[in-house]
């Protein structure tokens, strides 16, 4: 079975950073983190998700099965700290309640402690995979979106759209029925450092839902990125980085 | 049904890529006249020259204003991003220069703009690269000529000017049989009427200067990737999916993901051909942009006008214009072309060559020029001009007869404009 993990492009690090992508996504959802960091002296370790990306092998049937996946993975890396998107977080998460050991600390991004989904988004992804990306990719920005994408030319919207057309067929379906079926539970236990980060104009997620997450882990710090959608990495790169910045360097003090 | 929540064409062509300017309040994208862009130190220099981070260095490579328009195109033809370069020429040859080497070879549709054929067939194979040439209606012969060094499929929407109109879903799935991406000169339709990436096609170009820029005023092209061509399983295009040693080993398509075409196209090809565009001509096509929808509605309404009245007109041999029930492509585009087949028609005079010279040179309205895509009506002989590197064969090739005139139908009023054929048809004819 082919596991692709990008590095960012240099494999000399040390301090380890694990980044895990959403729904019908991959790893190229973090191409505004991964090489920038790899060239600063970080050990960056993005894979695709099994079934997803260049990965094979059949996808995570559950948010449960995928955290088991992750400890499987981080169990080679030593500690590290993860940063996980959306269905990437709740599996950060999930992974981060059973082990602790190997999370140093997390970022959770677009998440809440559910993400319930849409029930015609999720009809879309089992029977119609382009609409589904068009749902994904309109509620991922903030409504009446205009761009205006910092990295010259690039037009958004349809950038997700192509992302997760090209998911493989099920594997979209599989990854929404995964969210909507998990509920965080015991936040309370989770013993690492934990930032929430968040775009204000998120409609992927119930409202609210990044708050009542980092209300209700211990100690956890809430950063809301105005003007950010379902991807504040890939909308506001640099802007996020400058929080991820902060993250990285509060675990090294 | 609940439905994708997406701006619809027109808002997009008139509000996509500019947002409101926060320190000024300027609804307008500025004309940013900057050279170059000040880095914050050397660190964000280092990541900004290594691809890490978005942001703007040198306006050759990338300018705030060019970058709204590159966005606002990529959002009209449904891709993932844009690239601005100086002219439709520019546009084409960065296409070129970023899937090809030498030993690599095209295969074109036959009925291209004469500027493109004189590309592909004349200078390109001095650097390596050669064409095979296949005639629009023929896929079998399309897919026949694909080899292991093809290297992409190359067509127009709407011919140049024989008005064939390409069969976009038929060639896409040839190509991407084959492993090779379609590339499309959306010139003549413009997204409003075709967005060629819905019907397959990878990476769509334009000459800006036609019925973007909509005024004959200013010179541009922009090449849009669609975000859809799967470069890893083709292993044609080792630029894109290996290891590109000038930014330290980066895998465009391992980095870039959907938009990797687009990011190479920038970094390499804008770096070092540096066919960039002015910021003045993008601001000129933002403008343009935002009244294609309703230009491209008059353009195409006058243009079945006046092909309904050259059809029964004395001393007109044919018209070739889509949009007529005659037309060999009509069921196509009627399939492609729903909103009408655009402002562009050709048609073949009573008399060969001189007929057609008398005619152009007795039009008072219509103005004799090489241009298509401008609000004034223009009218050309392309055998004289457009297409004068083109021998007889060439021409016959290209599907142009002697005697044919092509017309790009502006926004003036129709009764003027027909008034003005009705009287140079007479001299024509005389």
């Amino acid at each position: 079975m082919t596991l692709n993990v990008h590095t960012g492009g240099r494999k000399d690090g040390e301090d380890v950073v694990v980044f895990l992508h959403g729904a019908g996504a991959d790893h190229t959802v973090w191409r505004f983190q991964t090489r920038w960091l790899a060239h600063r002296g970080w050990k960056i370790r993005a894979p695709d998700l099994p079934g997803h990306g260049a990965s094979d092998g059949p996808s995570p049937d559950s948010i449960a099965e995928a955290a088991e996946w992750l400890g499987g993975f981080l169990a080679e890396l030593g500690r590290a700290a993860v940063v996980g998107h959306s269905m990437g977080a709740l599996i950060a998460l999930e992974t981060a309640s059973g082990d602790p050991a190997c999370v140093e600390r997390m970022m959770l991004v677009g998440a809440g402690p559910r993400i319930p989904v849409h029930p015609t988004l999720l009809a879309a992804a089992r029977d119609d995979r382009p609409l589904a990306a068009a749902y994904i990719a309109g509620w991922s920005v903030p409504a009446a979106n205009r761009g205006g994408h910092p990295y010259p030319g690039t037009w958004h919207q349809g950038g997700i759209s192509r992302l997760v057309e090209r998911s493989r067929p099920g594997v979209l379906a599989a990854d929404l029925t995964a969210c909507a079926s998990y509920e965080a539970s015991e936040l309370e236990h989770v013993a690492v450092p934990v930032w929430v980060v968040a775009g204000d104009q998120d409609r992927m997620i119930p409202k609210g839902g990044p708050q009542q997450l980092a209300e209700a882990i211990p100690g956890a710090r809430l950063v809301t990125l105005p003007g950010a959608g379902h991807e504040p990495m890939l909308q506001q790169p640099r802007e996020f980085n400058r929080v991820l910045a902060r993250f990285l360097a509060e675990g090294r003090l | 049904m609940v439905e994708p929540d997406r701006l619809g064409f027109e808002t997009l062509a008139v509000q996509a890529g500019v947002e409101r300017d926060p320190r000024t309040g300027a609804s307008n994208v500025p004309i940013y006249l900057s050279s170059s862009f000040i880095f914050e130190d050397t660190d964000e220099a280092a990541s900004l020259f290594n691809l890490e981070i978005p942001g703007h260095i040198y306006s050759r490579i990338s300018n705030p204003t060019v970058a709204a328009f590159e966005e606002r195109i990529a959002a009209l033809e449904d891709g993932v991003a844009g690239v601005a370069a100086a002219s439709g020429q520019a546009a084409l040859a960065l296409i070129a220069t970023t899937l090809t080497a030498a030993g690599s070879h095209i295969v074109a549709t036959s009925a291209l703009y004469g500027g493109t054929v004189n590309f592909l067939l004349n200078t390109l194979p001095r650097f390596g690269v050669t064409t095979t040439f296949v005639d629009v209606d023929d896929l079998d012969a399309l897919a026949a000529a694909i080899t292991a060094e093809t290297r992409f499929l190359l067509t127009e929407t709407i011919g140049n000017p024989a008005m064939a109109v390409a069969d976009l879903p038929a060639m896409a799935s040839i190509a991407h049989d084959a492993g090779v991406p379609l590339v499309v000169d959306n010139t003549f339709a413009t997204p409003y009427l075709c967005r060629p990436a819905q019907w397959g096609a990878d990476i769509v170009f334009h000459s800006a200067t036609k019925y973007i820029s909509g005024h004959g005023s200013v010179i541009g092209g922009v090449v849009v990737d669609a975000g859809t061509f799967d470069w890893e399983s083709s292993g044609r295009f080792p630029m894109l999916t290996e290891p590109y040693p000038p930014y330290r080993g980066v895998v465009f398509t391992d980095h870039f993901g959907r938009s990797a075409f687009a990011a190479l196209a920038r970094a390499e090809g804008i770096r070092d051909f540096g066919a960039c565009m002015a910021p003045e001509v993008a601001y000129r096509l933002l403008e343009g942009l935002e009244t294609l929808a309703v230009r491209m509605e008059r353009h195409t309404a006058n243009a079945e006008r006046i092909a309904s009245y050259l059809e029964s007109a004395d001393g007109v041999r044919s018209v070739s214009y889509p949009g007529l029930e005659t037309h060999s492509d009509h069921d196509l585009a009627v399939k492609l072309l729903p909103g009408g087949s655009g402002g562009i028609l050709a048609f073949v005079l009573e008399g060969g060559r001189e007929a057609g010279r008398r005619f152009i040179e007795s039009v008072r309205i219509f103005a004799h020029l090489a241009n298509v895509g401008d609000s004034r009506s223009l009218v050309i002989h392309p055998a004289s001009t457009t297409h004068a590197q083109l021998d007889s064969q060439g021409l016959a090739q290209a599907g142009i007869d002697e005697g044919l005139v092509r017309m790009s139908v502006g926004l003036e009023d129709s009764d003027d404009l027909i008034s003005d054929l009705e009287r140079a048809l007479r001299v024509a004819t005389r």
